[in-house]
């Protein structure tokens, strides 16, 4: 059986730091030079254990469309897990984050799993502006983890992925039958009603009768 | 739903190409450009994805798209009429939930659209569903009609049909071997997880047993897999002969080997298909019914001629069978809206090859760039303010400020219909032994001989365009409550929105319990004269149809343009190869 898959997104104004946290997460790549997204890639994958049982989670980028807000709801498809990305030494990225919840509750699977992520924890003493306690009642208030992170020293990184993932894994509703499963990535058929097409064979133009 | 006080600035004034429209024409170049170097910005005046493709996830915006209609401001549109009968508390709230879209294309498997998509590694973007059955709404008297020309009897010429049939038992032979054949590698290839593909070896022995018509009041199943022709107890043996016979010349009749095919179609190019059927193949006027209903032109039977429907023909019988796991189906759709849809992700595919993709922003004038600030061919003047510069500007008429008259031509009404009720019996499968239920069909109601049809798209809660029902999860109440399932059903005729009313009503008066239309949207689509763009390196393109199918010619006009610009067809949006070096890194 293949590993489960599970779609996790980021989302987030521009230059709070998510393609950052996500590099670091997945590459362990921390480059201040090459803090654009990724041309040409439209989501990572990274293999990891949970319970002892193989996932392989899908981390999807916004490829630059968050910052003129053009993002697609279909980005927001069968997704089981969005991270929510705001810089601490930013105040005008913790602002938004209402914008973006409600982006979430508005496009999102209704049970999908919400962790807010404060990041650039490496300037908490030289230029934190939003408090650990703002961020954390923000997140209380949408029923969302919290977690606040540095790319740069790696403090906390695996943190939010690694405990978005687990809830998501103990929501039966998110792992059975639902939306991350319908994917299709080249799994077989499957058997709930909703079987996955699989549209990977090219059809070869057969003789006719 | 934009809360922000800011404008962000456009990051660059300087453009290889200037896309206005986030249509699926658009979208599809966006990508192919983006992915082939050039730098794309992509802009539309509205503040959502897709043009006349959009879909809407609220009521509250189907208003606002209506406003539009009704003020003249939607090129193309008019006429919109909502009526809604949605108590507040009937599970709607605001509306959110329902996704009603202006274009829930169905796809072909064997459409270029849907290769293309594939080559371009994108089909993974999408929930695919698959479409089901077509059925025609026929009375008693409309059936019963022919069956004076055979019977068992017919004792003239039963040689003849004799070997008719024969030759036809054995070309579906040949053909479910096919199946089987695309089957068992499809099974190798997906095996993996073990179990599950049991069934593999019955498919065979299928067959006899299976291969009566549906039927459901005067809703009867357009015969259309080769067992239902080759074996349904509903056709007569000759009826059987004469499709058999036309459906192979639906096969052949743009082979230029079978000379004998391609003169027939020569001759009769313009002759309706009507008339062609009862003339060269004759079958009775109700099969005729059902084989023109799987053109999905909603025109008058009388006026669809042979060359317009042969096309449609081919691609629907060739796609048949094709797709794995359930082939009785011939085409697919999008969840979420169709090409709605497909517009988004595309707009996101062209992001991630670098585009820019704006919304809420027009282009107000454009003109050549005479004055030559920069290289550029062309300046575009935007709603903003701000001026850019492109050597390329793509759009309909409409979207880069040209004018656009209305033409005469026909006009399409449209409608969308939310009713909550059993329609499942247009999603069951067809075969035991397929593995997928199909999320949506086709149902045709005819307006006799000169009047047009009434196309329905039945679209069902699978598709992700109704809310789910409060109770999802098992007890005994949730699973009755789950048994009346929300769906869509999408109208599309030449005819008049009191015709389309009629035809849902005989939809709705089969399903039980008998529903209301909760809500519906319609409106009418015109035709519009696009003006040729004057300045060196204007784009205009034709607006989309407003087809059922999502058309070849899309993807062939796009190709053309794509030519046009990066001077070669070849590797029209395909993966750059360092990108899927990357990604196959990735999975390891």
């Amino acid at each position: 059986m293949a590993d489960p898959t599970i779609k996790v997104l980021l989302i987030g104004p521009s230059s709070s730091g998510k393609t950052a946290l996500l590099l670091r997460y997945v590459e362990d790549i921390f480059d201040t030079d090459n803090a654009t997204a990724t041309i040409g890639v439209d989501f990572k994958v990274k293999k990891l254990s949970v319970k002892g049982k193989p996932h392989r989670v899908l981390l999807f980028d916004t490829a630059g469309q968050e910052r003129f807000r053009t993002l697609t709801s279909s980005y927001y498809r069968n997704a089981q897990g969005v991270l929510l990305v705001y810089d601490i030494s930013n105040r005008e990225t913790f602002t938004t984050m209402e914008y973006w919840f409600k982006e979430v509750e508005k496009y999102a699977p209704p049970n999908a799993i919400k962790c807010l992520v404060g990041s650039k924890l490496d300037k908490s003493t030289s230029s934190r502006i939003v408090k650990t306690e703002e961020g954390q009642a923000l997140a209380d208030r949408y029923g969302a983890g919290f977690y606040e992170v540095s790319s740069k020293t790696r403090e906390n990184v695996k943190e939010p992925f690694v405990d978005t993932v687990t809830r998501i894994v103990e929501t039966p509703e998110l792992m059975n039958g639902g939306v991350g499963a319908r994917r299709a990535i080249a799994t077989a058929a499957s058997s709930t009603p909703v079987a996955t097409l699989s549209l990977d064979s090219p059809p070869k133009k057969a003789g006719c009768c | 739903m934009n809360d922000f006080s800011d404008i962000p600035p456009l990051p660059l004034a300087d453009w290889d190409v200037l896309i206005s429209g986030t249509g699926i024409k658009q979208s599809l170049l966006a990508v192919a450009l983006c992915r082939a170097g050039k730098t794309v910005l992509q802009l539309d005046k509205n503040s959502y994805y897709g043009g006349s493709a959009a879909a809407f996830y609220s009521l509250s915006e189907v208003d606002a798209w209506v406003a539009k209609v009704n003020s003249g401001d939607e090129v193309g549109i008019k006429n919109a009429v909502v009526v809604s009968n949605a108590g507040e508390g009937a599970g709607y709230g605001s509306g959110r939930g329902y996704t009603l879209s202006l274009a829930p294309h169905l796809v072909y498997w064997h459409s270029s659209v849907l290769e293309i998509l594939r080559r371009a590694d994108l089909t993974d973007g999408f929930s695919w569903h698959a479409v089901g059955s077509w059925w025609v709404c026929l009375t008693e008297e409309e059936v019963a009609v022919p069956a004076v020309a055979t019977g068992v009897g017919g004792v003239v010429g039963l040689a003849e049909v004799g070997v008719k049939a024969a030759k036809l038992a054995s070309a579906a032979g040949k053909k479910r071997a096919g199946w089987n054949k695309g089957r068992k590698k499809e099974s190798v290839a997906e095996t993996t997880p073990g179990g599950g593909e049991e069934s593999v070896g019955e498919r065979v022995t299928q067959g006899n047993s299976e291969t009566t018509l549906r039927k459901v009041d005067n809703f009867r199943e357009v015969p259309c897999t080769f067992e239902d022709v080759a074996w349904s107890k509903d056709l007569t043996d000759k009826d059987r002969g004469q499709l058999g016979e036309f459906l192979r010349f639906v096969m052949r009749y743009n082979d230029p080997t079978d000379q004998k095919c391609s003169r027939i179609f020569e001759e009769n190019r313009q002759t309706s298909l009507r008339t062609f059927l009862s003339e060269i193949f004759p079958i009775p006027p109700f099969i005729t019914t059902s084989i023109s209903s799987l053109t999905l032109i909603p025109s008058a039977p009388s006026e669809i001629t042979l060359e317009q429907a042969l096309p449609r023909l081919a691609v629907h019988f060739s796609s048949l069978g094709k797709i794995p796991d359930v082939r009785s189906s011939a085409a697919l759709t999008i969840a979420y809206g169709g090409s709605a849809e497909l517009c988004q992700v595309l707009s996101r595919a062209a992001a991630i090859a670098g585009g820019i993709n704006v919304l809420s922003r027009g282009v107000k004038s454009l003109c050549s760039n005479k004055k030559g600030d920069g290289n550029r061919k062309l300046k575009a003047q935007l709603e903003s303010g701000e001026t850019i510069y492109a050597d390329w500007a793509i759009g309909e008429a409409s979207d880069l400020a040209k004018e656009v008259k209305p033409l005469d031509g026909k006009s399409m009404s449209r409608g969308i219909y939310v009713i909550e009720t059993q329609i499942g019996w247009l999603f069951e499968r067809k075969y035991k032994d397929e593995n997928i239920t199909p999320a949506a069909a086709v149902v045709v109601v005819p307006g006799g001989d000169k009047g047009a049809p009434v196309y329905i798209i039945a679209r069902s809660g699978v598709t992700g365009e109704c809310p789910r029902s409060q109770c999802e999860f098992s007890n005994l109440k949730s699973i009755v409550m789950s048994l009346i399932k929300p769906g869509l059903l999408h109208a599309v005729t030449e005819s008049s929105y009191g015709d389309m009313n009629a035809a849902i009503d005989k939809v709705l008066q089969v399903c039980s319990p008998l529903s209301e239309i909760l809500y519906s949207l319609q409106y009418t689509a015109v035709t519009t004269s696009p003006e040729i763009g004057s300045e060196d390196g204007t784009v205009i393109l034709d607006p989309l149809t407003q087809d059922i199918a999502l058309q070849d010619d899309v993807l062939e006009e796009t190709l053309r343009i794509y030519e046009r610009i990066v001077g070669t067809r070849e590797g029209f949006m395909d993966v750059p190869e360092e990108i899927r070096r990357m990604k196959e890194e990735m999975e390891e």
